[in-house]
């Protein structure tokens, strides 16, 4: 009697505790949705127990991970006494009063399935994951202490834009940029404060971040005006010198964002120039700093936009001229080589552009731009008289990296690629491949390449049947593309000994040359033609621009 | 514990009125009841000393109540508590008069030559030895039960209840052991377990009362030590009446609000030390009894959060830095590499 009364006491005190958790449901109320709260009274309970009470309570599988730890829970006691709580909080904080760490997912989608809470050791700070875990942990505590009952506590009211901000950062570590933005936002609503400044360059350093990972043009050019428009609340209010610079430099990233995004050649041209005399305005302010290098290498970007190799090249010397040079960071010393390099190779110096550029490329491991630079890298071999090693960087880009390339920069690419070749004899397959390149697709400036190296080997037929789909044009490619052709039917002409035919063939492609200067040269053409068949008075007048 | 339900049982006895019977003075049955009145004691003795002794001494193995009690220890459940002590208190007093009736049986006994001369004795000491054993059989079960049925876990916090059985006070674990025990507070402390070694309940009870009075700001978790401690020495002192009031106070302090603030305390020390993963269990234990978190500590309820969330950011920030700093380490390391195998080829 008595083994049977100790093993049913020992039963009762093992079983988990059913009443512990009294569950209630508030209904929807102004669009907030129904949802179950919790309340419990009980005194020194094992976490445990607590825990399983909980998940029946509330139907969930629980899951602990391993023995030990629900031996710990099992050791672990607490007093419960609370009302109307979130169950999943309780959860936690039940596991945390235990040393542990609780996750729950979410039911399968069918019927019946329930939520499994998941308790687990609190994650370690070594790996990634587990970091991620634990930022997503001091979310919730802090969305906890920022929720609406306790919004007239003299602590929240003292660090509730701190903790504002914490969240902000913790959100954007955390990949959540637009979340992140939102509490950024409601630390400026509040202001003043003394997070004001830092919120606003948060604010747009997530717009940026945003825009560089949207495909979609326009998304990413709204975005980069968006981080403009933050950073120049900034300039309106007061900062100190280093949120001065911090300021500057994103003010140039989002100009120069939207300057690559823009719609037409002319806009982005448009907003580098903008951004290249906003921040040379800026940055004679700043005092001289490794911020204030970043932002004269902005304007150097700026103005390699513009085509102002010279101008580059003049800002990195005065770049290189800097005490702070050395303590330049990875990024931005790759950004020194690579404009560096840039303003050489447009000022007529390879040398020192295939220096900067093998330095680049040295240390640039998953840098976007190392298609260019192995373009200008090749142009700069190519410069030096190092066909075989330009040929080689021309082969890498085009190979590896066309694909990736701006329509500018593929261009160049294949130019390279071809000159390179033709430089190294192999000419019929460069002109082969050229030739496919531009019937596959719209690639004028590669046929007027393509024209001009032709019409150098000589081979002036060929030159006119590539030129052939661009003479119908109304743009300056179009022009280009007649004036090669009359001067190919001119070349063609001479050679062949059948010059009198020459002016019937050019005169009805002259006047569709809109270009002045080029419909000049096809009329100076027209005229020797005619002087040398001694037709003088119809020279007279090709001289005169009268084509007949 | 479980086992000061267990002490609770003989305490009754003591106190228990002493029942006027009618008696048999058959020598046989004064012996078997003076015999059984022995081993119920001798049980009572074992019981009580192996439940006192239990935390500091390895439990013998031969009372399985006992293990089994200590082995379990549950949430409490006042309701059923105080019906059990209530049980208990009724077997108890039941055996009491037992006892004293075969004590009286054994003063009033005739010479024992006199005693077979009368058929009729014989039936009725037949009888009262049933009775008695029935009673002793209730009683063991009630001890069972009592010692069985959940009460709070072990600890400083625990509530002593009166008991009777010889007690080696000084290593008993639930009223004697302090808790956070200041230094000021081991003078009277002492001098009360010095007092109960000498079994000078009284004194004992005078030093803790004296200590409680001097110190009207005492930590709650303290003044339930020694609140416990004084129920446990008024009941041995068998001032029931006292023990039960201060048992009360114990009970109605480890109900009360003071288990937040003691707790706001825990996690200032927490703080100060910089012990991250104390200071999150102390304030989920905290926050997990926010109903009886009275206003003056409300504010706490919201540094809880902010230190919850700052504690897992610190986490997560130091380890970044840490696995930023080895990135660094690796790649200068793997640049290094790579730039001797350069110079090598060269």
């Amino acid at each position: 009697m008595i083994g049977a009364v100790l093993v049913t006491a020992l039963l009762v005190a093992q079983a988990p505790q059913d009443d512990v958790f009294q569950t209630r449901v508030v209904p929807a109320v102004d669009g907030v949705a129904a949802r179950t709260v919790v309340a419990a009274d009980k005194r020194q309970i094992n976490c445990l127990d607590a825990l399983r009470a909980l998940s029946q309570a509330l139907n969930w599988n629980l899951v602990v991970a391993s023995t030990p730890l629900e031996n710990d829970l099992r050791f672990a006691s607490v007093d419960l006494n609370f009302a109307d709580q979130d169950p999943r909080a309780i959860a936690q904080l039940i596991a945390v009063a235990a040393g542990a760490d609780a996750l729950f997912d979410e039911p399968a989608d069918f019927e019946g399935a329930r939520v499994t809470l998941h308790v687990t050791r609190v994650p370690s700070a070594e790996t990634e994951s587990g970091r991620q875990r634990l930022r997503t942990m001091a979310g919730q505590w802090y969305r906890s202490f920022l929720r609406d009952e306790l919004e007239f506590e003299p602590l929240v009211q003292e660090q509730g834009v701190a903790v504002r901000m914490h969240l902000g950062e913790l959100l954007v570590e955390s990949g959540d940029l637009e979340s992140a933005i939102g509490f950024f936002q409601s630390v400026y609503d509040q202001q003043p404060n003394e997070h004001l400044v830092p919120a606003l360059l948060k604010i747009a350093e997530c717009h940026l971040d945003i825009a560089s990972d949207h495909v979609d043009r326009k998304q990413r050019h709204a975005e980069y005006a968006l981080a403009e428009g933050w950073v120049n609340r900034i300039f309106q209010g007061v900062r100190s010198a280093g949120e001065d610079a911090a300021a500057t430099i994103l003010v140039g990233r989002a100009m120069l964002g939207q300057a690559r995004s823009a719609a037409t050649e002319r806009e982005a041209r448009a907003k580098a120039r903008v951004c290249e005399e906003e921040l040379h305005g800026r940055e004679m302010q700043l005092p001289d700093s490794c911020e204030r290098l970043e932002v004269l290498m902005l304007q150097a970007e700026a103005q390699a936009l513009l085509g102002q190799a010279g101008a580059v090249h003049a800002t990195m010397r005065q770049v290189r001229r800097s005490p702070f040079f050395e303590q330049l960071g990875p990024r931005p010393s790759r950004d020194y080589r690579y404009l560096l390099g840039y303003g050489a190779l447009g000022t007529e110096d390879p040398e020192l552009a295939m220096r900067a550029f093998e330095w680049f490329l040295l240390h640039a491991e998953d840098d976007d731009r190392k298609g260019p630079v192995y373009v200008m890298l090749a142009e700069a071999y190519f410069a030096e008289g190092r066909f075989l090693e330009g040929r080689a960087a021309a082969v890498e880009a085009r190979r590896r990296y066309l694909p990736h390339m701006a329509e500018t920069w593929r261009e160049r690419a294949l130019k390279i690629w071809a000159r390179t070749g033709l430089a190294l004899g192999h000419k019929e397959e460069a002109f082969l491949e050229l030739e496919q390149l531009v019937i596959r697709g719209d690639e004028p400036e590669l046929a007027l390449f393509l024209m001009d190296e032709l019409l150098a080997d000589r081979q002036w037929q060929r030159a006119m049947a590539v030129g052939r789909g661009f003479l119908g044009r109304r743009d300056e490619f179009g022009d280009a593309a007649r004036f090669r052709q009359v001067q190919a039917l001119y070349a063609q002409a001479r050679a062949g000994g059948h010059l009198a035919d020459f002016p019937a063939q050019a005169i009805p492609l002259a006047p569709k040359v809109q270009d002045e200067g080029l419909r000049r040269q096809i009329a100076t053409m027209i005229g020797e033609a005619y002087t040398e068949l001694e037709m003088l008075e119809h020279a007279a007048d090709a001289f005169r621009g009268i084509l007949r | 514990m479980t086992d000061d339900k267990a002490e609770n049982i003989p305490a009754e006895n003591d106190d228990a009125p002493q029942p006027e019977v009618v008696v048999n003075r058959d020598p046989d049955v004064a012996t078997e009841a003076a015999d059984a009145a022995v081993e119920d004691e001798q049980l009572d003795e074992l019981m009580a000393s192996h439940g006192e002794a239990s935390a500091a001494e390895a439990p013998t193995g031969g009372d399985p109540v006992v293990e089994a009690a200590q082995s379990t220890a549950p949430a409490p459940k006042v309701d059923l508590e105080q019906q059990a002590i209530e049980a208990a208190v009724a077997a108890v007093a039941e055996g009491e008069r037992a006892i004293a009736a075969a004590e009286a049986a054994l003063a009033d006994a005739e010479p024992p030559t006199q005693a077979p001369a009368s058929p009729l004795p014989r039936t009725g000491r037949d009888h009262r030895e049933l009775v008695l054993r029935v009673l002793l059989a209730v009683n063991v079960v009630a001890m069972i039960v009592v010692a069985m049925l959940p009460a709070p876990a072990a600890g400083p916090a625990a509530v002593a209840a009166p008991t009777t059985t010889e007690a080696p006070a000084p290593t008993s674990p639930t009223p004697v052991t302090p808790s956070p025990v200041t230094p000021s507070m081991n003078e009277p402390w002492n001098q009360a377990l010095r007092a109960s070694e000498r079994r000078e309940w009284s004194a004992a009870v005078t030093i803790l009362e004296g200590y409680l009075d001097s110190r009207p700001e005492m930590p709650p978790s303290e003044r339930l030590s020694v609140l416990s401690a004084l129920s446990f020495y008024a009941s041995r002192d068998k001032d029931f009446a006292r023990s039960r009031r201060y048992s009360q106070q114990a009970q109605a302090l480890e109900q009360s609000h003071s288990l937040p603030a003691d707790l706001v305390k825990e996690a200032a020390a927490a703080v100060e030390l910089g012990d991250q993963e104390s200071l999150r269990r102390i304030w989920a234990r905290f926050l997990l009894q926010q109903r009886q978190i009275p206003s003056w500590l409300y504010q706490h309820v919201a540094q809880a959060y902010l230190e919850l969330g700052n504690s897992y950011r610190e986490d997560a920030a130091a380890g970044a830095r840490a696995a930023r700093a080895h990135a660094l380490q690796q790649a200068a390391e793997r640049v290094r590499a790579e730039a001797l195998e350069r110079e090598e080829k060269r």
